[in-house]
């Protein structure tokens, strides 16, 4: 359970648990979304990074995550971010 | 000699008890065999399509059925060809079964694939952009991800066709060739690969 919740690749449980995310089954079995958790010393830039390879491609990360985020420069940490 | 007649006589009356009996099985034997068929005709092209190996059960059902019927057998061809008529009736039943369970899975995978690919190609997008690929991705890895995507945009293409044509089996045999390509192209691009396209 732990190793799931620090898996950066792991898609964050959102919702009621229904039959069809039990079984895999359905439309939501289907969603690639990928998601970041904030960690301590980390920017928008870092991020980006990590996924991207170029820094300078964090407003991808920001504007896919404008409705929680205001400032790019403000992230916190536990956040959890959607990586387009 | 009296004798001699009298057992002919009998014989005579016993083969023509014989031949009536049989002949009283030849009317409902022609009519069950009618009904078989054109349950079966009716049957047929929805089976061949959802479940071809029942169709040749039926065809053969139904080609024994005629034999005994041509060969005397009214009573074996009345229970052959009934038993005929029971099963493509039961056919049609078990293809609307199965033609609700494919439009349930396209259903599901129709509406989940355009997410799929679309999180792909905005993945790819945006390496594109890149100046510099992210650590672990080589430039040959990112150049299969992006032929793998062209590759799943047509084969989807492929399997949406088959679906508006009405070959539910064929789109879902090609969205499974989808899947399989698309887990390939999300894993080289050091994405998640969703639950569905895991089995």
């Amino acid at each position: 359970m732990a190793e799931k919740k620090n898996d950066p690749w792991a898609i964050p449980d959102i919702g009621p648990e229904t039959d069809e995310k039990k079984t895999g089954s359905g439309a939501d079995a289907f969603d690639a979304t990928q998601w970041h958790e904030v960690k301590t010393g980390e920017t928008l830039w870092k991020i980006a990074e990590q996924y991207y390879g170029d820094g300078n491609l964090y407003p991808k990360i920001f504007d896919a995550n404008r409705d929680v985020l205001k400032d790019p420069n403000r992230i916190n940490i536990g956040q959890k971010l959607r990586i387009p | 000699m009296h004798r001699h007649v009298y057992g002919f006589i009998v014989m005579i009356l016993a083969a023509t008890l014989i031949a009536a009996c049989g002949s009283a099985d030849k009317g409902p034997a022609e009519t069950a065999l009618k009904a078989a068929e054109a349950a079966v005709n009716a049957a047929k092209t929805e089976v061949s399509k959802y479940m071809p190996d029942q169709a040749s059960a039926l065809d053969g059902g139904l080609a024994a059925a005629r034999d005994k019927f041509n060969k005397g057998d009214f009573k074996g061809a009345l229970s052959d060809a009934q038993g005929v008529t029971a099963k493509a009736n039961e056919l049609v039943s078990a293809v609307a079964a199965k033609k609700a369970e494919l439009s349930k899975a396209w259903q599901d995978i129709s509406t989940g694939m355009p997410k799929v690919v679309e999180a792909i190609q905005s993945r790819v997008d945006i390496l594109s952009q890149a100046k510099k690929l992210p650590a672990g991705m080589t430039a040959e890895k990112f150049a299969e991800a992006k032929a793998g995507l062209a590759e799943i945009t047509k084969q989807w293409s492929e399997a949406t066709a088959a679906s508006t044509s009405g070959n539910l089996t064929d789109a879902l045999a090609k969205a499974t060739a989808v899947k399989k390509k698309a887990a390939e192209v999300l894993t080289a691009l050091n994405m998640p690969v969703p639950e569905a396209l895991k089995s």
